[in-house]
Parts: C-alpha cells; structure tokens; sequence
C-alpha cells in the first residue's frame, strides 16, 4: 500500500515536471495533477486485481482520455493540453530502455520480450486515445446536425 | 483602400496564426480546422487549406472570385502550452469581433511577445521529470537524485544547441551519449545506484510520447501524410537515443567493440 502511494506520488511530480517543460499555465497544473493522481490509481488497481499490461494500460488511457475531453470542454481549452501529461506515467520509458539495451547486448530474446512489451503498452495508450476520440466526433456531429448553426 | 490589399492582409495574418500554432504543438488537424474557421469569419467561405508539420498552404477565393495563394514554411518547433491556450482563445474573439487585419496582428504579437519560455522554470521541470519517473519505474530515491543531476546537464546541453541550432536529432544523441556515461561510471562507484533505473528517468525527457500520440490522432483524422511525417520523426528520435546509449556503452567499456 505505502508503495503504491509513493508510485503514485512519483507519476504526480514527473507530470508537474513535465507540464512545466511544456510550459502550461499554472491554474492547469493542479488539475492536471489530479487527473494524474486518478488515471495512475487506476492503472494499479488493474494490476493488482491481476490485469494483463495492455488491459490496464487500456482503461487507464481510456480514463485520462475521457477526463482530457471532459476538463477540456468545461475549461475551453485543447484537448491536447491536458491529455499529454496525464497520459505521460504510461508512457513504457522502462521497456523501451530494456529493449535497448537487450538488443545491444545481443541477447534476442530478451529484446523480443521486451519490445513486445513496449508494442502493447503503446498500443493500448493509442488504443484508447483514438477510441474516446472518436466517440466525442460523433457526439459532435450528431449535436451539429440536430441543431446546426 | 481596395478589397484585394484587404483580403491579402487578413489571409497574411490568418497564416501568421497557423504558422505559431504548428510551432508551439498543436495538431494539423486542429490547425486546418482554425484557418478554415477564420477564412469563414471573414467571408472567405471557399478555402482550401492543406497543411503537414513544416508547411501550410491556403488558396481562398474572395466574393469578386479572385483567388489568393499563400504558404508557410515551419522550420522548427518548440512544445509552448501557453501559447497554444493564448490562440486558441485569440481564434474564438477573432470569429466573433472579426477586427482588422492590423488589430489582429497586434493581438498576435502581444500574445508571442507575453507568453515566452521561463528557463528556471524549464530546468526544474527537468529536474523533477527524470526524478519523477526514475522513482515511478521503481528506481531507489539515490537514483532518482542522479538522474535529477544528470538532467540538469541536459538542460544546459540543450540550451547549449538551441543557440547554436543544432538539430533535435543531434541533440538527442549527444543527451543520450552523456546521460549514458554518466550513470555507468555512477552506478558503478558502489553507491547502490542502479544504471537502468537512472538512464529510464532520463530517457523519460527525450521520448517523443507527445509526437506519437500527434500522429496517430492526425492519421485517424485522414491527414495520412501528416501524421506519417510526424511518426517518422518520432521514430527517429527513438533511435537517435538508442544509438547514444548504445555509443556511451561502448566509450565507458560496458559492451565489447
């Protein structure tokens, strides 16, 4: 439990730090942190009921997705803004480093293994992004064409 | 003054707008969108705008039928969040108040003129980015102080580049090459510093998460070329850091010739 805190608390401030190397404005920073805090929650609560890495890094994405989309049309801003940090703990920095290092190492397999691993994660997170975008497009349309401008 | 100076004038600045977009990270996607809105704003209702990550091109058409063709090149850019608020919120004024085209372009200006990069601020970004997601991916907290180090020698590597304008390429290979050698010879000073645990937190700076989630967002657009353009560029960076990290292993004798 303390562990998974300190998990938490670490995709906390990596997302602080990043969002200040995106430069976004202050008042976005403790939002986003939240959402942060809650889409990383639930990417270990997926684990630990013992979900397989591309479903929990599917719900989660789906999660950040949804949130981005919902803060972006209460607070008018780009979607992009908020969807970029919260999704960034989930970015497989680890996997794509092991696979590095296993293929310079020479040792296929792992590199196999572990780049997999990274086509998943990645996947997943693409996955869920185009899925919750898509939807809010058809909501869109569908809204435009009831009452059109 | 005559209605084609005029419309000259609105489509220069409308172009000046996309072009700021595109370099502080929005989608060409949402670009294209913003151009078209704006034409529309202005009555140039028939516009046909095409648009990939380094250049712009809008045709439009007047109510006289006269067309006008205008391009821009974008050479580099540089993620700015705030800037991207900033227009966003300028696009939806200027599609209401439409004011001229002198007026807009100093609303333009001010906007890049107010909403420039802080360096201190950047640095602790960095600094608590490589921290951050060197604790996250089950680094010690003495590894998360190293990559936090280290972090604060890829600042200063790219500022260093940005004044000379050395590719990004080049920079992630240098940022790689440096971070790698330093965690080796770290972790192997027995301080219980692990190398993997250090380079993932550094490596978590230079990862273009941000261009691939653009690109594929662009594809399922339909902005095919668009978006394969901006994964190439994402590949790229993947291996220019691969192939840095793989240099310092080989300078600090972790990996045989």
């Amino acid at each position: 439990m303390v562990e998974n805190i300190v998990l938490v608390l670490a995709s906390v401030v990596g997302t602080v730090g990043f969002s200040l190397m995106l430069r976004l404005r202050w008042e976005r920073i403790p939002v986003i942190a939240v959402s942060t805090a809650m889409c990383y929650s639930i990417y270990l609560l997926c684990v630990n009921i013992g979900a397989a890495d591309f479903m929990a890094n599917f719900i989660a994405a789906l999660f950040a997705a949804f949130a981005s989309e919902f803060l972006a049309k209460r607070i008018k801003a780009p979607v992009t803004v908020f969807l970029t940090p919260t999704i960034l703990p989930l970015v497989p920095g680890s996997s794509l480093y092991y696979t590095i290092e296993a293929f310079f190492r020479g040792e296929l397999r792992n590199t196999l293994i572990h780049f997999s691993a990274l086509g998943r994660t990645i996947g997943a997170i693409l996955l869920g992004i185009v899925i919750v975008n898509t939807i809010m497009k058809c909501i869109r349309n569908y809204t435009l064409l009831k009452n059109p401008r | 003054m005559s209605s084609n100076t005029n419309t000259e004038n609105i489509l220069n600045v409308i172009m000046n707008m996309g072009k700021e977009m595109l370099m502080c990270g929005a989608e060409v996607n949402r670009v294209e969108d913003t151009i078209s809105r704006l034409c529309a704003a202005y009555g140039l209702d028939n516009s046909n705008i095409f648009s990939i990550t380094s250049l712009i091109l809008v045709t439009v058409k007047d109510s006289e039928g006269k067309s006008y063709i205008q391009s821009r090149r974008i050479a580099s850019y540089v993620f700015n969040f705030y800037r991207l608020e900033e227009l966003n919120a300028l696009s939806r004024t200027v599609c209401k108040t439409t004011p001229s085209a002198e007026d807009f372009q100093v609303m333009l200006d001010e906007i890049i003129k107010s909403s420039h990069f802080s360096k201190r601020l950047r640095l602790i970004g960095f600094i608590l980015t490589s921290g951050g997601f060197c604790l996250l991916f089950k680094g010690s907290f003495a590894d998360a102080l190293f990559a936090a180090l280290i972090s604060v020698a890829i600042f200063l590597i790219e500022r260093l580049f940005t004044r000379f304008a050395i590719n990004g390429m080049f920079y992630n290979f240098i940022s790689a090459l440096f971070a790698g050698v330093s965690a080796v010879y770290i972790s192997s000073m027995g301080i219980g510093a692990h190398l993997d645990k250090i380079m993932i937190g550094n490596i978590m700076l230079l990862i273009p998460g941000l261009m691939l989630t653009n690109a594929i967002k662009d594809m399922m657009n339909g902005d095919t070329m668009a978006g394969f353009l901006r994964f190439c560029e994402a590949l790229l960076t993947a291996l220019a850091i691969a192939i840095g990290f793989w240099f310092a292993m080989i300078v600090t004798g972790v990996l045989s010739w």
